[in-house]
């Protein structure tokens, strides 16, 4: 159980199905919306009333990859109808609006989803190690992390080191899913 | 490259343990075209990785999950009211029928009330066979249909699914058991397995249960116990949650607009909602709400499985609980002249086989609540 087969197909009409899609693909949708509307509370409304919908049509996916194409074009679909209306509300109705390759719109789910991946299993670390890391990743030295955040740098070592170790193995398991799913 | 096969790549490369050969793969992708290009730029920007690990996505995605079951719950509750009104519209119409039909053979002399009494339930079932076929069992209806290699016995009250698979596959169709409100029934797998059906439930059984593995799918109430077989997991699959199992003794009850139970008599099973998995010890619980969230205590199990030794028992149970489960065992329509009733609590332990008015004159006594007949309906009132 837990691990997701390819070819199975995909019932919305079970609560625990949906819900278990649901929170596996939120966090890629949300990201990929927002490059559409940079907005996140929009992005959540337009989300939530997609997935109501959704719930209420309970329908089912021959697979897992049909039921992904569906969401991200959906999503998207949402997104430009949203944008459309916004636009004629304000009467900006000349403004150029790109068309998207396929390629491109390919590409933003790969992104979207990589991006959920890593942020997933960030999530599961405490709060020290992710603002550790984040400091690092803005650029910040040992010591200047070691000042703004007011412990030892030794103790920066340390949530560095376990985090890596952590973030190594549990990136590989999800990793290993994906080429299972591949 | 596929898709998939890229992402891994992709996040190996991140991770700084992506192998000489995949960098090489990475090259080769971002030559491909530009898109591929402004991709690998925005993925190794620190911008992009900063966003990944400083996202409050989990706070987020449990909060927009709580709007949407609300959302939800408000439009099945409209449905419901739909239902609601359907249930005492129905009855007035047919009531209404009986009095035509009375005032019509008056002038022939026969004054005798159409029978409209509440009787407790008795062994009934629906079979839908997967061509959408319907066959209605009674007390001792003998079946023996061969129907798509398919062959059903049924001898006193037991029905036997048997699969005769004559080198056939999966044909992905399903035999659906459905137990009105007031019937009941016991259902033999396959494998050995035997299954305890209660009022106002659905057991839907695949063709090919047991092939791989032994799934079913339950709406309402059933006691299992399940044949042991470790190569093949038995699953109860429910709107809420997924149970599973290799081999024993446990109730399922999953109506909807309610609470999902599954309460664990012998050997151990797994409860699946979403991303969340517990396990049940002998004697515990596990709880699964609308929103999905699951808990696990221990409880006493006799209260839980009672019903299918043929008793209803209560343990300081409010008065409507009381009711609705009284309703799906003996068919009636319920009217609350007074809805303070509905908060009173009772503990009962009693034959369900009994006449419905047992039970009613002994919580008469026990409270200050009364219960009138009219027909199909009791009406409820303060004391």
């Amino acid at each position: 159980m837990g691990g997701k087969e390819k070819d199975r197909r995909i019932d919305l009409s079970e609560t625990a199905r949906f819900k278990a899609e649901y929170e596996q693909y939120f966090s890629a949708l949300k990201y990929f919306a927002l490059h559409y509307i940079g907005d996140e509370e929009i992005v959540c409304d337009l989300l939530q009333d997609f997935f109501v919908k959704l719930w209420e049509k309970g329908e089912s996916f021959d697979n897992e990859l049909a039921f992904k194409t569906y969401l991200y074009r959906s999503v998207r679909n949402n997104c430009l109808c949203y944008l459309r209306d916004k636009r004629r509300r304000e009467a900006h109705m000349a403004e150029y609006e790109p068309e998207e390759t396929e390629e491109a719109f390919v590409n933003r789910i790969i992104e979207a989803e990589i991006y959920a991946l890593i942020n997933e299993v960030f999530e599961e670390l405490p709060m020290a190690t992710r603002r550790v890391y984040q400091k690092s990743l803005e650029g910040k030295t040992h010591r200047e992390i070691a000042e703004e955040l007011n412990i030892a740098i030794n103790t920066i070592k340390k949530h560095k080191n376990n985090a890596n170790h952590y973030l190594r193995i549990r990136l590989e398991k999800l990793l290993s899913l994906i080429v299972y799913l591949g | 490259m596929k898709t998939d096969e890229l992402k891994a790549i992709l996040v190996r490369y991140l991770w700084g343990c992506a192998t000489e050969e995949e960098m090489l793969l990475l090259k080769r992708w971002q030559a491909e075209s530009e898109e591929n290009r402004k991709l690998w730029q925005k993925l190794t920007s620190t911008l992009f990785l900063q966003r990944a690990v400083g996202d409050h996505n989990q706070e987020q995605k449990k909060k927009v999950w709580k709007h949407i079951v609300a959302v939800r719950q408000k439009r099945v509750g409209r449905l419901h009211w739909l239902k609601v009104a359907a249930a005492v519209l129905l009855p007035l119409l047919g009531g209404m029928a009986v009095w035509l039909l009375q005032n019509r053979t008056e002038g022939a002399g026969t004054t005798e009330m159409v029978a409209q009494q509440i009787q407790a339930g008795s062994s009934k079932a629906i079979i839908e066979l997967p061509d959408g076929k319907q066959l209605l069992l009674g007390n001792d209806t003998v079946l023996n249909i061969k129907n798509r290699g398919v062959l059903l016995v049924n001898r006193r009250d037991t029905l036997n699914i048997v699969n005769s698979r004559s080198g056939q596959t999966s044909t992905g169709g399903f035999h659906i058991i459905r137990i009105p409100w007031g019937g009941e029934y016991i259902a033999r797998l396959e494998d050995g397995s035997v299954v305890h059906l209660n009022a106002g439930s659905e057991l839907k059984v695949p063709l090919d249960f047991g092939v791989n593995n032994r799934d079913v799918w339950l709406k309402g109430e059933a006691f299992f116990d399940v044949a042991r077989d470790r190569s093949k997991v038995f699953t109860v699959h429910t709107e809420k949650a997924c149970v599973s199992v290799l081999g024993t003794e446990f109730d399922v009850r999953a109506y909807q607009d309610e609470e999902m139970l599954t309460t664990l008599v012998k050997g151990s099973v797994e409860v699946v909602s979403g991303r969340v998995a517990g396990r049940l010890h002998p004697g515990e619980q596990a709880r699964v709400t609308a929103e999905g969230n699951l808990s696990t205590a221990q409880v006493d199990v006799y209260p839980f499985i009672a019903w299918k030794t043929g008793r209803m028992v209560f343990e300081n149970a409010r008065l409507e609980q009381i009711m609705t489960e009284l309703q799906r065992w003996y068919d009636f329509e319920i009217f609350y002249a007074n809805p303070g009733v509905k908060d009173m609590r009772f503990t009962i332990d009693i034959l369900k086989y009994d006449d419905i008015s047992k039970i009613l004159n002994l919580m008469a006594k026990m409270q200050k609540v009364t219960f009138t007949q009219q027909g199909r309906t009791v009406v409820l009132n303060r004391r």
